[in-house]
């Protein structure tokens, strides 16, 4: 682009890095919050604070769960739009297939289940005829939990960090592929630019100006976690590879398609029902027996996931999968078992190199396995991630606003506005949306909506409260709102603790000490992490504030370090 | 704290437009001159990059099957090196200092190994 390779890989990495920087920010933000999502859920839905279940006995406990599970009027909505016709009374659709999942870390059991409809689809290359169901048990009843409770935690900060919650054509997923993209860009062209990568490893000079320090502190970020960003940002490309190339779905569709029926064929697990009914064997019995097999393989381990297939069907069977707590790679190790009969179908075989690979790697980067260590380093460099970010789009202001002043250009201040935004405008709304989910009583309708929506209007509003204090960034001075949006995380992480007290009777000294629950307690040990470090952030800015002559640069640095270290930690456990 | 009158709230909604207009206000002519250039290596190396990444993972997946792996394993293998090389064409099209070049191989390289996907499909599945 440039006759200089170094000055086209800066202005990649400048660019780049700032207009997908805003993205990058909620990737690792919620990335680092995502690593305690079930934790976070135990927090805002108070009835589901009790320990980790294991998969319950199916022909005890959920078959009768199951018999009353009926389609979600969500997708029964949905569906009614793809289908010609009106679809049957929900409660009269026969059900064809059914999962349950657990991890080590659920107290709750998700289920779900595909029901046949008779309706033929409006586009016919649209095979899917199925509603589905879906419902969160409590695994020691059977009891459903309401559905208007929002795991915050799982379906909200998770979904956040791969997809923005922007579902309309999967452009939230593309947005985000392309910020991976675009950061391993970023850290291929920011080592490019940088020759003495060694040294700035160990170079960090708060004291001085603004931007010096700023840029010492997102190249020791950045490099301190360069192999932790390079994969993570890989992996999250490879794990959504069937999203962003498409191609066995769409262009190989044909060959996909004859694969499937040859595998069909080898692995004897039918593809289609026989048409001829059938009863149900006793599933207990085929997990003993699953469980069995997995003891004599030298791995013993808990049931993670049941499946079951053309239900009550002469071709019905049943798949067992282990529970991975035990090891990176996200493997099932499944076994496959007839409905009818409970003999053993299948088995799978041992894995071969390119999917072992594969598993290790977004295994991984999911973390499905049991390491508590190994899960507060995944915060900490989902952290170190944003403060790189951060110190990016300070040192971006920092660079241009003395310029910009002396031209009485008012463009940086969109970029410092939207930087707040990005940094403290993220985490004030996270920590309201946990102080909603605190104030609303937890059987109202809706309730899971309405905490969606204050997530996004107190984002919005600290947009709107940002931009309003910008004007200081064009007299290249520093923008009070980063002090002021400081201020508000910190009344809003204390409002959340003391509110999860006041609602619930669970205070750090119960939840430490006297009755043990780490997962509330961790939550709010890092609501107060979050306050202390947003009132040091303001005390820094202070301090660096009121220099009578030239300093007016060396304002807003060191609080947005803090800033986006504190955003991030948030997350809890 | 100091009130502030909104007119500081309003300035920031003007600059963001005034920044579009004094941009747009050259009129299209000169926009696109100005920044084709920029444009030019942003669509190369998002769209060409994407293409031949494309054509990359079809004609691997359907070339590997055809040695006889199976289909979702050539996916997995394939899908494993897709980004580091679309990461690698994304950045060439910033150093590279021909853009003909640039846009020939990637689109070149696109069609002609999407081409030869398909042809691989057709022969194997008939």
């Amino acid at each position: 682009m440039y006759n200089n390779f170094r000055l086209s890989m800066t202005w990649v990495h400048t660019w780049f890095g700032l207009v997908l920087g805003y993205v990058l920010m909620i990737c690792f933000f919620f990335g680092a919050l995502s690593v305690f999502d079930r934790e976070i859920d135990r927090w805002a839905i108070p009835k589901t604070r009790f320990e980790p279940q294991p998969m319950p006995s199916f022909d005890n406990l959920l078959k009768p769960v199951f018999e009353k599970l009926e389609p979600h009027p969500l997708d029964m909505a949905a569906t009614a739009q793809r289908v010609i016709g009106d679809l049957p009374d929900p409660k009269t659709m026969p059900m064809a297939s059914l999962y349950a999942y657990t991890t080590h870390r659920d107290p709750v059991l998700a289920i779900g289940a595909e029901f046949s409809i008779p309706n033929k689809p409006k586009d016919l290359s649209d095979d899917h005829q199925h509603v589905h169901g879906w419902a969160t048990i409590d695994p020691r009843t059977g009891d459903v939990i309401p559905d208007d409770a929002l795991k915050i935690g799982s379906r909200w900060f998770y979904p956040m960090h791969y997809s923005l919650n922007w579902h309309w054509k999967n452009l939230g997923y593309w947005v985000v592929g392309l910020a991976a993209l675009v950061m391993l860009a970023a850290l291929v062209t920011g080592i490019i630019m940088h020759r003495k990568i060694f040294k700035e490893f160990f170079t960090f000079r708060p004291k001085k100006r603004v931007q010096r320090s700023a840029l010492d502190l997102h190249n020791m970020t950045g490099v301190v976690a360069l192999p932790f960003h390079f994969f993570f940002a890989l992996t999250g490309l490879i794990i959504f590879a069937g999203i962003y190339l498409p191609v066995g779905h769409t262009m190989l569709k044909p060959l996909h398609d004859q694969h499937e029926v040859l595998e069909s064929e080898r692995t004897g697990l039918p593809h289609e029902p026989a048409g001829i009914a059938a009863p149900l064997a006793s599933v207990d019995a085929m997990v003993a027996e699953a469980k069995r097999r997995w003891a004599a393989r030298d791995m013993a381990g808990e049931v993670g996931y049941l499946f079951m297939d053309h239900l009550g069907d002469e071709n019905g069977y049943v798949s067992i999968y282990r529970a991975g707590s035990d090891r990176v790679a996200l493997v099932g190790e499944a076994i496959h078992f007839k409905a009818s009969t409970g003999e053993v179908l299948r088995e799978e075989p041992p894995r071969t190199l390119v999917s072992e690979v594969n598993e290790f790697l977004t295994g991984l980067h999911l973390q499905h396995f049991e390491h508590w260590f190994l899960r507060w380093l995944y915060v900490v460099g989902g952290l170190l991630g944003c403060a790189c970010i951060a110190t990016g789009f300070i040192f971006f202001v920092e660079k241009r606003k003395q310029q910009h002043a002396k031209t009485n250009s008012q463009a940086i201040r969109i970029v410092d506005a939207l930087a707040v935004t990005a940094v403290t405008g993220m985490v004030i709304a996270a920590v309201a949306m946990l102080v909603a989910n605190r104030l609303l009583p937890a059987d109202l309708p809706g309730k899971g909506g309405i905490e969606q929506n204050v997530f996004w209007s107190s984002w919005v509003l600290a947009f709107l409260h940002a931009a309003w204090r910008s004007a200081p960034v064009a007299r290249a001075e520093s923008n009070p709102a980063w002090r002021e949006q400081c201020w508000i995380i910190a009344t809003l992480a204390v409002a959340a603790v003391l509110l999860n007290w006041l609602s619930t009777g669970d205070h750090l000294i119960k939840t430490l000490f006297t009755d043990t629950y780490l997962a509330v307690a961790g939550v709010d040990l890092s609501l107060l992490a979050a306050a202390c470090l947003s009132i040091m952030a303001v005390r820094k800015l202070n301090q660096r504030l009121p220099v009578k002559q030239s300093a007016p640069s060396l304002t807003p640095h060191k609080p947005a370090i803090d800033m986006a270290a504190e955003a991030a930690e948030v997350k809890g456990g | 704290m100091r009130i502030i009158s909104c007119c500081e709230y309003v300035s920031f909604v003007e600059i963001c437009a005034v920044f579009i207009i004094a941009n747009s206000g050259r009129g299209p002519g000169i926009l696109m001159t100005q920044y084709f250039p920029i444009f030019n290596r942003v669509a190369a190396a998002l769209l060409g990059g994407y293409g031949f990444t494309w054509g990359f993972c079809a004609l691997g997946i359907a070339a590997f099957a055809a040695l006889g792996v199976s289909f979702h394993e050539a996916e997995t293998g394939v899908m494993l090196v897709a980004f580091l090389l679309f990461l690698g064409l994304f950045l060439w099209t910033f150093a590279a200092k021909s853009m003909v070049k640039v846009w020939s191989v990637l689109a070149g390289g696109a069609v002609l190994m999407t081409g030869a996907a398909l042809a691989i499909q057709h022969l194997l599945v008939g």
